[in-house]
């Protein structure tokens, strides 16, 4: 397989960098792209102190998968992906998500980790709820999926 | 017929999921209409209105038709990564 996709317990297994890395290598690949989501102290001016990261994990994978699939046909079968998202509670520094591409030369791992990143944040069902430090929290406002058909 | 709508993002407010009971071969436009109430008590209306509904494996249209005992999901607007 050349892709990976989860929706990991990270309150059980936390996110591993090192793992996405060994996946996307190959003798073929020389190049390794890496992206990260980590959760920041602050949003709009509210100092955060924990995200909690809900999912529908079944179709979340689906569309992790779709995703891939169409990075492969822009950039190249050679490609390998990796993507592994979080759902639970992290504190802040914790790993949310981790894509990892693989490919022969630089330009495609860039530019197949931003895609993937972008259309996750667009199109996955996926909700973050922010913990701040005064008690209160808060569902951060998202993209609506596409409008009634 | 009955049929149960898991909740995520903010609607979680309102439970892990709703059982509802509508009219049989029901759509997702009366899906949605059923779940105005629980989500006017949540002040979650204007939530309500963006959302969409899905399966484990697609979102739906409005006019797919549900079954008896079906288990859908909603999907308020999603804020991953």
């Amino acid at each position: 397989m050349s892709v990976h996709v989860e929706v990991r317990n990270i309150e059980q297994t936390v996110l591993d960098t090192s793992e996405a890395l060994a996946f996307v290598d190959a003798p073929g690949n020389g190049a390794g792209a890496l992206f990260v989501g980590v959760v920041r102290d602050w949003n709009q001016g509210r100092k955060v102190k924990g995200v909690s990261y809900d999912v529908f994990a079944p179709l979340a994978e689906q569309s992790f998968a779709e995703i891939c699939a169409e990075a492969r046909e822009k950039w190249g079968e050679p490609c390998r992906i990796f993507v592994a998202h979080g759902k639970g509670r992290l504190e802040v520094g914790g790993l949310s998500i981790v894509i990892a591409a693989g490919s022969p030369h630089r330009g495609e791992a860039f530019a197949v980790c931003r895609y993937v990143i972008e259309e996750i944040k667009s199109r996955s069902p996926v909700w973050k709820q922010e913990h701040y430090v005064d008690g209160d929290s808060e569902w951060v406002k998202g993209h609506a999926l596409c409008g009634h058909d | 017929m009955r049929v149960t709508v898991k909740l995520f993002g903010a609607f979680r407010v309102l439970g892990e999921g709703l059982e509802l009971d509508v009219p049989s071969n029901a759509n997702i436009s009366q899906i949605r209409a059923a779940m105005m109430e629980p989500a006017a008590t949540a002040e979650l209306l204007p939530t309500l209105e963006v959302s969409r509904f899905a399966n484990e494996r697609e979102v739906l249209a409005e006019a797919a038709t549900c079954h008896p005992g079906d288990v859908l999901a909603i999907l308020p607007p999603v804020s991953g990564g």
